[in-house]
C-alpha cells in the first residue's frame, strides 16, 4: 500500500512538472518571499517552495493550495507557544524537512503542528517536530503517509499535553519510521480504518504508545514500544493484526503490555512482551487468536478478565513470568494449545516433543492474588509454594478446565537476554 | 497513653467513614468502567457510594453506563467535570450536558458537562450539536 501510495504522489507531482505548469520558489530572508506565507501567495497549485534555513515566526501558516513545502537543512517554524502553526486544508500537499516547534497549549482547541483537515493524499515526511502540544492531527483525511518523522514531546503531566500522531475519522492511513515520545499517547487511533502502522518507535509517552478506539481493519506490526506509562491499548475494534511488535518495560500499577477491551476478531502474532506488569490484559475479547508470541519475564503474563469467549492461545513462549495465566473462573472457550511454559513439569515418555500430562497454567496463589491483591506481599514465600503444590496434586479453587493438554517440551524461541 | 490510643482508634473509624469526594488522581488511576488511564480534566467523572467508595471515570459516558450497570448501588456523590474550566468537579445533576461532533469526548459520545447553561446552549448554536439535562442524557444513553 505504501509504495502505489507514494507513485501516485510520485505521479501526481511529475504530471505537473512534464506540462510545464510548476514552478519552483526560494522562501527565506534575501530572496523574493522572505516570508512563507508570501511564497504561497505567490505560488500557483503544483509548485514548490523550498524554504531556506531561517527561523520563521509568522503564527498559523494556512495551505489552501496544491503545494509541496520542502525545507532545506531544517528551517525552523517556530509557533511561538501561541498558535497551531501548519494548517493545510487542500488536498496532495507535501510537507518535508521542516523543523517545526512550540506550538500553543490551549483547552479548548486542540492545537498541533501540522494539521490536516478534510483532505486526501497528504505526505508528511521528515521533519522533526518539538514541542508540539498536538504534533501530528489527521482529521476527516484518507490516503495520508506520514513517515521517518520525528516527534518529541515535552510532556511532564498528561493533563497538558496531547498526543503525537492523532488520527480521527480518517482511512488508508500509513504511519511508518516514525519516532515519537514524550506525548500523552504516541500514536492515537479514533474512528480510522483499513489503515497501517509499521516500524515506529513509540516510547516514554505519558499514557499509551499506541491507542486504538473505534477503528476497524488496521495493521500494526514491527514497532517497538518501550517504557510508556500504560504500554498499548486497542479498545473497542473489530479486525486488528498486531505482528512482530515489541512490548517492553511497561511498570506500574495500571501498566500493560497490551491491553485488549471489547476487540473482536483479532489476530496477535510472533511479538514480544518483555518486562510488564502485565504482559497482556484481555477483557471482552471474543474470537482472539493468539499465537507464537514470547511472553517473557513479565509479572502476569496473561492476565483474562471478563466476557471473553472463543480465543485460542498456541505457540506461544511463556518463560520467567510471576504468574502465567490468570482467569477468574472457567470459561472453556479459552484454549490453550501447544504452547511452551517454562513452569512444566511433566515428562514426554514417546519423545514426540509434546508433554504427556496436560499444564494447569493458573496457580492457585494468583487465583488468590486476582482475587484479593494484598496477598502479592507473600509472594515467594515457602506458604505460597506449599499453597501451590497442594493445589497442584488436588485442585480445588483453581479453575480444572484451564489447561494445556499438549504443552511443548522445548522453547523454539532462543533465550531473553541475561 | 490509653486515651492516645483510642483516640486514634476513633480517628480511624471516622476517616474510613467518611463519605466525601476525591480529587481525581491524573494519570495514575483506570477508568472504573472502561480501564483506560484517566488523563483528561475536561471530561473526567467521579461517583462516591453511599458507603464511601469512590470510583474515577475517564469520560461522563463511562460514569453514566457503571451507573446502569450497577442500578442497586446508592450514589452519594456524582460528579463531572466542567468542559470551560477543567478540574472544576460540579454536580452531575445541576450540570448541562451538550453532545456535539465539535468537541469529541474519550469514548466516542461527544459528550461535555458545564454549570454554564447559557454558554453551553451558545456553543451547541455556534458549533451545533445538542445540550441535555442529567435525567434526559440518562434517557438518551441508556437507551
Amino acid at each position: 500500500m505504501k509504495s502505489s501510495n507514494l507513485l501516485l504522489i510520485l505521479i501526481l507531482n511529475a504530471g505537473f512538472k512534464v506540462g510545464g505548469m510548476a514552478r519552483t520558489w526560494q522562501v527565506g530572508a534575501g530572496t523574493a518571499c522572505p516570508t512563507i506565507h508570501e511564497g504561497i501567495e505567490q505560488a500557483n497549485p503544483g509548485d514548490t517552495l523550498f524554504i531556506q534555513p531561517g527561523i520563521y515566526r509568522e503564527g498559523n501558516i494556512e495551505i489552501a493550495k496544491k503545494l509541496a513545502i520542502q525545507g532545506i537543512d531544517w528551517p525552523v517554524i517556530d509557533g511561538e507557544n501561541k498558535t497551531e502553526i501548519l494548517t493545510i486544508t487542500v488536498d496532495s500537499v507535501t510537507i518535508e524537512g521542516l523543523r517545526i516547534q512550540n506550538v500553543g497549549t490551549n483547552y479548548l482547541k486542540d492545537q498541533a503542528g501540522i494539521r490536516g483537515v478534510r483532505v486526501k493524499h497528504l505526505l508528511i515526511r521528515n521533519n522533526r517536530l518539538m514541542n508540539t502540544f498536538f504534533g501530528i492531527y489527521l482529521e476527516h483525511c484518507s490516503d495520508v503517509i506520514v513517515a521517518g518523522n520525528h516527534i518529541e514531546g515535552s510532556a511532564i503531566d498528561e493533563v497538558s499535553s496531547g498526543n503525537a500522531i492523532h488520527a480521527w475519522y480518517c482511512k488508508l492511513i500509513q504511519i511508518e519510521a516514525n519516532q515519537v515520545s514524550g506525548h500523552r499517547d504516541g500514536i492515537y487511533f479514533e474512528f480510522v480504518d483499513s489503515s497501517q502502522i509499521c516500524e515506529n518507535d513509540s516510547q516514554q509517552n505519558l499514557r499509551y504508545g499506541l491507542h486504538f478506539m473505534f477503528s476497524n481493519d488496521d495493521d500494526y506490526m514491527q514497532n517497538r514500544f518501550e517504557l510508556n506509562g500504560a504500554g498499548v491499548a486497542v479498545m473497542f475494534s473489530r479486525r486488528i493484526v498486531m505482528r512482530n511488535n515489541q512490548f517492553i518495560e511497561n511498570w506500574g500499577s495500571a501498566s500493560y503490555g497490551l491491553l485488549l477491551k471489547e476487540i473482536y476478531d483479532g489476530w496477535i502474532y510472533l511479538n514480544r512482551f518483555d518486562q510488564n506488569t502485565i504482559g497482556v490484559y484481555s477483557e471482552g475479547s471474543n474470537r482472539i487468536l493468539f499465537e507464537e508470541n514470547i511472553i517473557h519475564r513479565n509479572g502476569w503474563g496473561v492476565k483474562i478478565a471478563g466476557g471473553c469467549a472463543d480465543n485460542l492461545y498456541r505457540y506461544n513462549d511463556f518463560n520467567l513470568n510471576t504468574f502465567d495465566v490468570t482467569i477468574p473462573h472457567n470459561q472453556p472457550s479459552i484454549t490453550f494449545q501447544y504452547n511452551h511454559w517454562d513452569q512444566y513439569q511433566g515428562y514426554d515418555l514417546n519423545h514426540d516433543g509434546v508433554g504427556d500430562v496436560p499444564f494447569r497454567p493458573v496457580k492457585l496463589y494468583g487465583y488468590v492474588v486476582s482475587r484479593s491483591p494484598e496477598a502479592i506481599v507473600l509472594l515467594r514465600s515457602f506458604l505460597v509454594d506449599l499453597l501451590n503444590y497442594a493445589e497442584k496434586v488436588n485442585p480445588v479453587a483453581t479453575p480444572l478446565l484451564v489447561q494445556d493438554p499438549t504443552p511443548l517440551m522445548h522453547s523454539k524461541f532462543k533465550s531473553p537476554r541475561p | 497513653m490509653k486515651n492516645c490510643i483510642v483516640g486514634m482508634l476513633l480517628c480511624c473509624l471516622c476517616w474510613s467513614c467518611r463519605v466525601e469526594p476525591q480529587a481525581i488522581p491524573y494519570g495514575e488511576i483506570g477508568c472504573a468502567f472502561c480501564q483506560m488511564t484517566v488523563v483528561n480534566p475536561q471530561f473526567a467523572a467521579e461517583l462516591v457510594s453511599s458507603t464511601g467508595k469512590v470510583y474515577f471515570f475517564d469520560a461522563i459516558e463511562c460514569m453514566i453506563h457503571y451507573q446502569a450497570d450497577h442500578p442497586t448501588t446508592e450514589w452519594a456523590f456524582a460528579l463531572v467535570n466542567d468542559y470551560f474550566n477543567p478540574h472544576q468537579l460540579i454536580d452531575a445533576a445541576q450540570a448541562t450536558y451538550l453532545i456535539s461532533s465539535a468537541i469529541p469526548s474519550p469514548m466516542g459520545a461527544n459528550l461535555s458537562a458545564s454549570e454554564d447553561q447559557f454558554r453551553m446552549k451558545n456553543t451547541a448554536q455556534e458549533q451545533g450539536g445538542e445540550t441535555y439535562s442529567w435525567t434526559d442524557l440518562k434517557i438518551k444513553l441508556n437507551q
